[in-house]
């Protein structure tokens, strides 16, 4: 008896242990700390009606979907360079009906043209659900088993020049899941970055390729750019999502709007 | 000063005035009328009692006069402007229009329409000639405030000196009489009173009192420091002179106080919700009741963030 009681209260403590280790934390503005969904529903407060999204790293399109819904005027511009993930994305867009949403089958990269892409189809290489961890940056070597998948060659952008061909010339939102390469891409595209309202971004905390964006350092480099950490929820040692307002809007709500004055 | 320039000063502030006049014409023109009124709703030291209720919400009209009929009080139904009803024109006029010599501002409502559909646009305000209004106020806030507006509208050209303006969802604590009395005091003792609440704060969905502690910056308006608004200072047992509160379910208001809400709303527009705007009016005396006398139902539903009274009609 004294062994099974044991045992139990054991189990229980290594199970509590090991939620702790994966319970999610915050760091950034109180007011969004009981926010559930760090999604774009959180960002109507911050914007028009019709903004302009683009969104790098769409996969299949479940948050695409999210933006055209939410905001029907907007223009969404969704970018997938994963070819089966592409197919997936153009047919969801098109049985929807969406019309305000343009799909772009490339990668944001720090230059234009092409690109090796190192697909992530899972541990057995066959599932292509995994396919939203695929990068432009190769896994290391001891955590390549986690992410097997083919190379493939893939047509880049650099964000600027992109948003030049398209006679963009500011972007209300901006969304990155890059699996580690938004630092890249934003540092090479610093014109564009001046007239960007708010900035989501995919965060790793644990590097699993090589050159990978680490956050503390995409923190102090938009920081330099005059973002504003307002929200960052994060499993320690994996993966979190934050959300970067541009100065200009963070003053706009919170001082002027709120008329909090907060210190960040 | 030769004649040419006093001529030209002159043609100044007539231009000033008509343009004033001009760009304040938009408010009233959304006022509603008081339509037949009677001599029946008084009580001693207050000229006339309004109830606001919209017309889709017989019910809570009939709870409010259940309410008061023990005690010989009939408010005087004053038909609400539904503010979900507002037609865009309305929205257009009724905000804050930015203008060019504004300072960059907050991010404020825009109701943008497109086709037709209406959206509701979040936007840092910059854009002359647009209306805006604070983040998030709603239709349903626009159209209490317009209510509010229109009755002091009526009280003031009617000759009212002391009016009681209240809104449907009160409840009713002790005998309203007292109010009477407590009209004494402050006449006595705070003559230059402009509005009195008949309770002492409004009550929050768990029936506690949601005191009012932070202001907001109102685009136009030179606001105080807060620590001007969190002033309070006791006059009697009752009555507490305030700088700010929330809830507008049952105030009443002195000629004095008509005067200054109406100029106040009709040079600066409708930004924020009434109750988070009166106290901005300058020089207003708000006073406010020590303990409950009529306040408001706690967590009563309200049309006020949505057209709530649609499911009604729809079951």
């Amino acid at each position: 008896m004294k062994f099974i009681s044991l045992l139990f209260i054991t189990s229980i403590s290594v199970f509590l242990n090991f939620s702790a280790l994966f319970a999610d934390l915050y760091q950034g503005i109180s007011m969004f700390e009981r926010q559930e969904k760090m999604d774009y529903s959180m960002l109507v407060q911050f914007l028009p009606y019709n903004p302009t999204i683009v969104e790098a790293g769409a996969f299949r399109g479940n948050e695409t979907i999210q933006a055209s819904k939410i905001w029907p005027e907007g223009r969404i511009f969704a970018f997938e360079p994963n070819p089966e993930a592409f197919y997936q994305l153009e047919k969801a867009i098109e049985e929807k009906k969406l019309l305000n949403v343009q799909l772009f089958p490339l990668a944001l990269n720090n230059y234009d043209g092409n690109a090796s892409l190192y697909l992530c189809n899972g541990m057995n290489g066959l599932d292509s659900c995994f396919g939203y961890a695929s990068s432009l940056l190769p896994t290391l070597k001891n955590m390549s088993i986690y992410c097997v998948g083919p190379k493939l060659q893939v047509p880049c952008v650099r964000l600027d020049n992109w948003c030049q061909s398209q006679d963009i010339q500011e972007i209300d939102l901006l969304k990155l899941e890059l699996e580690g390469f938004e630092m890249q891409v934003l540092e090479s595209s610093t014109s564009v970055l001046k007239n960007i309202k708010i900035i989501c971004v995919k965060t790793f905390i644990h590097p699993h390729r090589s050159r990978m964006t680490d956050f503390d350092e995409l923190k102090g480099f938009l920081e330099n750019e005059n973002f504003v950490l307002i929200a960052h929820r994060y499993q320690p040692g994996i993966t979190g999502h934050a959300i970067f307002l541009s100065r200009e809007l963070f003053d706009a709500y919170f001082k002027k709007s709120l008329g909090i004055y907060l210190e960040i | 000063m030769t004649v040419l320039a006093k001529f030209c000063r002159i043609f100044f502030l007539v231009f000033i005035a008509i343009y004033a006049k001009e760009i304040n014409a938009g408010i009233e023109k959304y006022f509603h009328k008081a339509e037949n009124k009677s001599g029946m709703h008084s009580m001693k030291n207050i000229d006339f009692i309004y109830m606001i209720n919209l017309d889709p919400r017989p019910e809570r009209y009939e709870r409010t006069m259940k309410a008061l009929q023990p005690y010989g009080i009939y408010p005087y139904r004053f038909s609400a402007v539904n503010g979900w009803k507002l037609g865009f024109e309305a929205l257009d006029e009724l905000g804050v229009i930015y203008e060019p010599w504004m300072l960059e501002g907050p991010i404020g409502t825009v109701y943008r329409h497109v086709n037709n559909k209406e959206f509701i646009s979040y936007e840092v305000m910059k854009e002359p000639g647009i209306a805006y209004y604070a983040h998030s106020l709603s239709r349903g806030a626009i159209g209490c405030l317009l209510s509010h507006l229109s009755i002091l509208q009526d009280a003031y050209d009617s000759g009212y000196n002391t009016i009681w303006v209240m809104e449907d969802d009160i409840r009713v604590v002790s005998d309203p009489h007292e109010i009477s009395f407590l009209i004494n005091d402050l006449n006595n003792l705070a003559p230059n009173w402009d509005v009195f609440f008949t309770d002492n704060e409004i009550k929050g969905g768990d029936s506690q009192p949601v005191p009012c502690t932070c202001i907001r910056p109102r685009p136009l308006v030179n606001i105080n420091p807060l620590e001007y608004y969190l002033q309070r200072t006791k006059i009697t047992q009752d009555i507490t002179k305030i700088g700010m509160r929330f809830g507008s379910a049952s105030m009443v208001i002195r000629r004095s106080g008509m005067k200054k809400l109406l100029d106040y709303f009709k040079a600066y527009k409708i930004y924020f919700p009434y109750d988070i705007d009166y106290f901005f009016v300058p020089g207003i005396n708000l006073y406010a009741c020590n303990r409950d006398i009529v306040t408001n139902i706690a967590g009563g539903d309200s049309d006020n963030g949505g057209p709530n009274y649609l499911l009604k009609e729809n079951n």
